[in-house]
């Protein structure tokens, strides 16, 4: 079975989609920016290291050179370097030449406490260093090292080492960097200088300022080794690899990121060195859990607000409308009284008052029709009512025919006068309802009439309950009785018979009958119905009677007749005296009203 | 129309349940993915104290704590105070159970004593990684890991030395601190597989897991009592100084061929003076590194491999400044 589609339904799927669409959007967009921008902040942030980490070095480095500058200039040390004797003012011992050497050498590194080592070696292997008591160690021949030689073949150019054990002093081995220079008088090679700085002073700079989010920052030198790396044993095991390609010898900041990682590169001045800052991402801009938890949580949330708000919404706009519905199904079902009560102010409101309106038209053309209906109802019962009089007419007019031949002069004007209040009862524009007494009156002219034909033949006792005198009836529902029981119950006889006449009050009914001894009917009790063809035996007003009792109070209502066998008392439940052997009964069952 | 609203209401709150089912079910999909709220904790035992200027385990405690700052770990290293103090390391082991750690990680004085305490810590919920010196009988051993120099083929290094600087058939005196340590056990078993059958090998001395003092003593009264040693073979940094410092003493230097293993400052001097031949020297760095770092593996759930090797190195006279070696040969920065 198809599922009939509602109208809410549909409000809640698009408000549905929506939400999921907006939310499918939103959360890679978010995660795409945020992604984009903790990248450019880890970017600018390494860079921002970078510069740092560069001019703490470049201090150092450029501090060696401008110590060697100074003491590659030194009067005395270049005197010291030549061999030279210093004669003016007053000739001083060689020993005195050292010892003014070796106190400048150690008011340097006395200002400068990370430069441990101050040496100057002179071609002929004699030195100076700024130590006390520090001798060159007896194990190797300085002039042997690749250092020693590279200087020598610079020429003069200051060389920065990588960093290294230093290990031209005996019994000491300290990590030191080196700055190297040979110094020249013309093309004669007088001696070399050695300078050490502290390597722990470059390391600690590096490592210091490193360490944020996994970041670090190593230095390569010329040839490729490495001068620090936090994790340099690693890498030369081949445990960790670095990407080197990575790293570009320039002496502006380069950044280059590969899978996440930002490698930012930057050449120092003075040396060949390239300091390296290594920034990890991934981790930051790896999304984790709890976000993504947060982001289901909020949209979570905003789903179940638009929900809400869509179901509020679409009540709204859907209440009215079933509302129409619910008063729509009662119009359908006859209830032209059927509202919509729509108190929204929106085309739905104006589609009820619209139905309102619409109904109220309807309900307005019904009442119309019903009227006309009745009209006609009424005209059709003046014609029933208006199909008595020729016939009693006839009957009453042979009789005074008769009377008037036979001379009774008396009786004539009695009948003539009975016939002619009977007329103006039946014929009057009266209303339709009349008192039980003017029915008893047009009744008693009538019966009076019938009495003067039968005579003896016809007796007849009419009573009536005080309190139903002023009841209303129908008028001329009696007559029409009376005459059925005269020529069907008494006339047939030969003694001639009793017609009695009641009127009572049955709680709010009224009750009519008009019994008789006549020869009766069919035993047994029976109502008459509308459609019913006359029988044998039953006259045609009966009928008449009943129809227009039906018609005007309804189904409830209307003529019963009864009739027994002779001697039957069943009649006798009526209250009727079993002497006068009443048959039939005819009852009339109205509504009991007044005015 | 209530009626309607309550029906409506009945159709629509099953989506809002699946919706929420849905999102719970997402929300256990990330959870577990969720970073542990507390770094691991993990308690490191070595054999000697990482700040007594022993070079090896300060190297190694460095690599530990590089690997603890780059996976943000907190490793704390413990030991007795001297090799010789198999016991007190077993009490160490216990404390650090009792104070339910992540991980332990153990270097064992004891192949054989060790595993007990070990096996206690596994039964603790205590991950257990080996370094430098594993528990005897691998196979059955509580042991999740190891990292460690191969000791074998360290020892084999040893043993190549010596057949490259010493007549075949001289006596040669071997001497370890101990015989009970996995490592050692390990190197001397390499040693011996290569100068078995060229040289006459004394029985080892066990040096007992004294400091060099005690070394030279003995080392001496060796030599003064075979006087016919030519070459001596230490397993470890201070029974190569002790035995040094005998070889001086005996006025031996150079007539003695010395080889050793590990480094020191001391060590390195006499091979700059030729005193000492050669020695050969692990990575203690990578060792307390990787240790750490497939510690963590194994906390994460990750597989690793029952042993990594982290090599030796010879060193000589000659190659003492090169590169690597530099970094080996002087942990220390100041």
């Amino acid at each position: 079975m198809r599922r009939k589609s509602h109208l809410r339904d549909s409000i809640f799927l698009t408000s549905l989609f929506t939400i999921a669409g907006i939310l499918a959007v939103f959360f890679p967009l978010s995660y795409f920016l945020t992604t984009n921008l903790t990248e450019n902040n880890a970017r600018d942030y390494s860079r921002q290291l970078l510069g740092q980490i560069k001019n703490s070095i470049e201090f150092y480095t450029e501090e060696m050179i401008m110590v060697s500058d100074y003491l590659a200039g030194h009067p005395d040390v270049i005197k010291y370097l030549k061999g030279e004797n210093p004669l003016a003012p007053s000739p001083v011992s060689l020993d005195q030449q050292r010892a003014r050497i070796m106190s400048e050498l150690k008011a340097i590194s006395g200002t400068r406490q990370d430069l441990v080592n101050v040496i100057l070696f002179r071609e002929d292997g004699n030195f100076i260093t700024n130590r006390d008591h520090a001798g060159l160690t007896p194990y190797w021949d300085y002039r042997e090292f690749d250092w020693y030689k590279e200087t020598v073949a610079a020429k003069g150019v200051p060389r920065l080492s990588s960093s290294r054990v230093e290990n031209v002093i005996a019994g000491e081995h300290r990590w030191v960097v080196s700055l190297s220079r040979a110094i020249y008088d013309q093309d004669r090679l007088l001696g070399v200088l050695l300078i050490d700085l502290n390597f722990k002073t470059i390391s600690d700079i590096c490592s210091n300022l490193s360490g944020v989010n996994g970041a670090y920052v190593f230095i390569q030198g010329a040839n490729d080794e490495l001068v620090y790396h936090p994790q340099q044993r690693l890498i030369y095991s081949s445990v960790k690899s670095e990407r080197f390609d990575l790293v570009r010898r320039s002496e502006s900041i380069e950044s280059m990121t590969r899978d996440g990682i930002i490698y930012s590169s930057v050449k120092i001045k003075s040396a060949d060195w390239v300091i390296v800052s290594v920034t990890d991402t991934r981790q930051m801009v790896q999304v984790s859990p709890l976000v993504i938890a947060s982001y289901i949580g909020i949209g979570l949330v905003f789903a179940l607000i638009a929900l809400f708000v869509s179901l509020k919404a679409s009540k709204r706009l859907t209440d009215p409308i079933l509302e129409l519905k619910t008063s729509m199904q009662h119009f359908q079902q006859g209830d032209f009284d059927a509202k919509a009560e729509i108190t929204v102010t929106n085309e739905i409101a104006e589609l009820g008052e619209q139905f309102n309106s619409m109904t109220q038209q309807i309900k307005t053309l019904v009442e119309h029709e019903r009227l006309i209906e009745e009209q006609k109802r009424k005209s059709e019962i003046q014609a029933l009512q208006s199909q008595i009089r020729p016939h009693f007419l006839y009957n009453t007019l042979e009789s005074i025919i008769w009377m008037a031949s036979s001379g009774e002069q008396d009786k004539v004007v009695e009948m003539t006068s009975s016939l002619a209040k009977l007329m103006r009862a039946s014929a009057s524009k009266a209303r339709e309802l009349v008192t039980v007494q003017v029915e008893i009156d047009t009744v008693s002219h009538y019966l009076r009439i019938q009495k003067m034909r039968y005579q003896d033949k016809l007796q007849y006792e009419i009573e009536i309950e005080p309190d139903v005198q002023n009841a209303r009836m129908p008028r001329l529902t009696l007559q029409p009785l009376v005459e059925n029981a005269i020529y069907h119950g008494i006339k047939p006889l030969r003694d001639g018979g009793l017609i009695l006449i009641r009127a009572s009050r049955a709680g709010t009914e009224l009750h009519l009958e008009v019994a008789d001894n006549g020869v009766g009917f069919a035993p047994g009790a029976r109502t008459l119905s509308p459609g019913e063809n006359t029988d044998e035996g039953e006259s045609i007003g009966l009928h008449n009677v009943h129809d227009r009792i039906q018609l005007l109070f309804g189904k409830d209502f209307g003529v019963t007749i009864r009739s027994a066998d002779p001697g039957q008392d069943l009649l006798a439940e009526s209250g009727y005296d079993p002497a006068a052997g009443i048959r039939t009964i005819v009852s009339i069952r109205l509504p009991l009203v007044f005015e | 129309m209530h009626k309607k609203i309550t029906r409506l209401f009945l159709f629509y709150w099953p989506w809002l349940l699946i919706g929420l089912v849905l999102s719970a079910l997402l929300a256990g999909l990330f959870l577990p993915l969720q970073p542990k709220p507390y770094p691991y904790r993990i308690i490191a035992i070595g054999k000697a104290s990482s700040t007594q200027g022993i070079a090896f385990w300060y190297s190694i405690a460095e690599g530990m704590a590089a690997a603890a700052s780059e996976f943000q770990v907190t490793v704390d290293y413990r030991s007795p105070a001297d090799e010789s103090e198999v016991d007190r390391q077993i009490a160490i082991v216990y404390q650090a159970i009792a104070e339910k750690p992540d991980a332990i990680i153990l270097a064992a004085l004891d192949a054989d004593r060790l595993v007990e305490p070990a096996r206690a810590a596994r039964a603790a919920g205590i991950t257990v990684v080996m370094v430098d010196s594993a528990l005897a009988d691998v196979e059955k051993s509580p042991q999740q890991s190891f990292v460690a120099t191969n000791n074998v083929l360290a020892g084999q290094q040893l043993g190549e030395l010596v057949i490259q600087r010493v007549r075949p058939g001289a006596r040669i005196l071997v001497v370890s601190p101990s015989t009970r340590g996995d490592s050692l056990i390990g190197r001397e078993t390499g040693v011996r597989a290569v100068i078995e059958d060229a040289f006459d090998i004394m029985p080892t001395l066990d040096t007992g897991g004294q400091l060099s003092d005690d070394i030279y003593q003995q080392v001496s009264q060796a030599l003064a009592e075979h006087p016919d040693i030519e070459a001596i073979v230490c397993l470890n940094e201070y029974t190569t100084a002790g035995s040094a410092r005998a070889i001086r003493g005996a006025g031996l230097t150079r007539k003695v061929t010395l080889v050793g293993f590990d480094s020191s400052e001391e060590l390195i001097d006499y091979l700059e003076e030729g005193l000492l031949s050669a020695v050969v020297i692990q990575r203690p760095f990578n060792m307390g590194y990787l240790s750490v770092a497939r510690t963590i593996d194994l906390l994460n759930g990750r597989k690793v491999e029952p042993f990594y090797d982290t090599g030796s190195i010879v060193i000589t006279k000659d190659n003492i400044y090169t590169g690597e070696n530099q970094k080996l040969l002087f942990p220390f920065e100041n």
